[in-house]
C-alpha cells in the first residue's frame, strides 16, 4: 500500500537568505516528523516570489551597495545585518558569502524552476540556485549562467536556453506572484501545509515537525 | 466577485522573513522593520 502524500507549497525567492535557512529548517522538521512515526510522503513545490523586482539583471555593486542605495539602509546597519545573517546561516551549515554575492533580478531563475518542476528536478534546481547565489558568488540572472547550473542538475542545457529566451514559463511565474498576492503573502519564505495551514518565516524545525503532524492528523480525520 | 481569502489557518509563532528586498535581522528582530508599520510579516490578510 502506497503512503499518502502531504503537499507543501512554498513561496520563496532565490535572493532570500531566510529562504535558504528555512529550506534547511523545513528539511530537518520533515526528518523529525518522519522519525516520530509520521508516514506521509512530504512533497514540496516551490512557487515564485520576487523580493526586489526593480533590481536590474546586471546590478553594479555589492549587496551592501544594494541595501544602502536602493533600500535606504545605513551602511553600518547593513553590515551588521549581513554579519548576523552569515552567522545564522552557518548554524545551518550554509557558508554565505555576501562579499562574493552577485545581486541580480531573479525572474529568469524562477522561470527555470518551473521548467525544472516539469522535469521532476525542482528541488535539485532550487538547491543549486541557492548555493550558487549565496555561497559561490555565481550570477543567476543571465541565461547562459542559469543554463550551466541547470545542466549540472541534469536538465537539458539547450532546452533551458530556448525556454528562457522565449519566456515560455513567464506566465507560470506571474501566476505564482498573483496567487501570493491573493493570499496576502508579503514576506518569504511562506509555507502552505496540505492546503490547510499557513506558516510564515524560517521557523525552527520543531515547529515544522509539529505542523506536519497536526496537518497529517487532521487529514486523517477529515480527508479532503 | 468576492475577495480571495487564504484557504488556510496560520500556525507557528512570528518568524524571520524577507520582504520588500529587506530581511529580518537575526537575534534582533523577527521581521523586517517595515513590518513594524504592518507592511509585512505576520499572518497574511486577504488582498483587497
Amino acid at each position: 500500500m502506497s503512503r499518502e502524500v502531504m503537499k507543501i507549497d512554498v513561496w520563496s525567492d532565490i535572493a532570500c537568505p531566510w529562504c535558504y535557512v528555512g529550506k534547511r529548517r523545513f528539511a530537518e522538521g520533515a526528518r523529525r516528523y518522519a522519525e516520530a512515526g509520521g508516514d506521509r510522503v512530504i512533497e514540496v513545490e516551490y512557487h515564485a516570489f520576487e523580493l526586489a523586482p526593480d533590481t536590474p539583471v546586471d546590478f553594479e555593486g555589492s549587496e551592501v551597495d544594494f541595501l544602502v542605495h536602493h533600500k535606504g539602509m545605513s551602511e553600518a546597519k547593513v553590515r551588521r545585518l549581513l554579519e548576523q545573517m552569515t552567522a545564522t546561516a552557518a548554524e545551518e551549515g550554509l557558508a554565505y558569502d555576501f562579499d562574493a554575492l552577485k545581486h541580480t533580478k531573479t525572474l529568469r531563475a524562477h522561470e527555470l524552476l518551473h521548467l525544472a518542476k516539469e522535469r521532476g528536478l525542482q528541488d535539485q534546481m532550487k538547491e543549486r540556485l541557492l548555493r550558487a547565489y549565496f555561497t559561490e558568488g555565481r550570477h543567476i540572472g543571465h541565461i547562459a549562467s542559469l543554463a550551466d547550473l541547470a545542466a549540472e542538475v541534469g536538465l537539458d542545457r539547450d532546452e533551458v536556453v530556448a525556454a528562457l529566451e522565449d519566456e515560455r514559463y513567464r506566465p507560470a511565474v506571474i501566476a505564482d506572484f498573483d496567487l501570493a498576492g491573493a493570499y496576502g503573502i508579503q514576506g518569504v519564505p511562506f509555507y502552505v501545509i496540505d492546503g490547510r495551514y499557513g506558516v510564515s518565516g524560517a521557523q525552527p524545525p520543531e515547529v515544522f515537525a509539529e505542523v506536519l503532524q497536526k496537518a497529517a492528523e487532521e487529514a486523517a480525520e477529515d480527508p479532503a | 466577485m468576492s475577495d480571495p481569502k487564504p484557504p488556510f489557518e496560520m500556525l507557528g509563532a512570528e518568524a524571520p522573513v524577507c520582504a520588500d528586498g529587506v530581511c529580518a535581522v537575526p537575534d534582533e528582530a523577527t521581521v523586517p522593520e517595515e513590518t513594524v508599520a504592518g507592511r509585512s510579516g505576520g499572518p497574511p490578510e486577504p488582498a483587497q
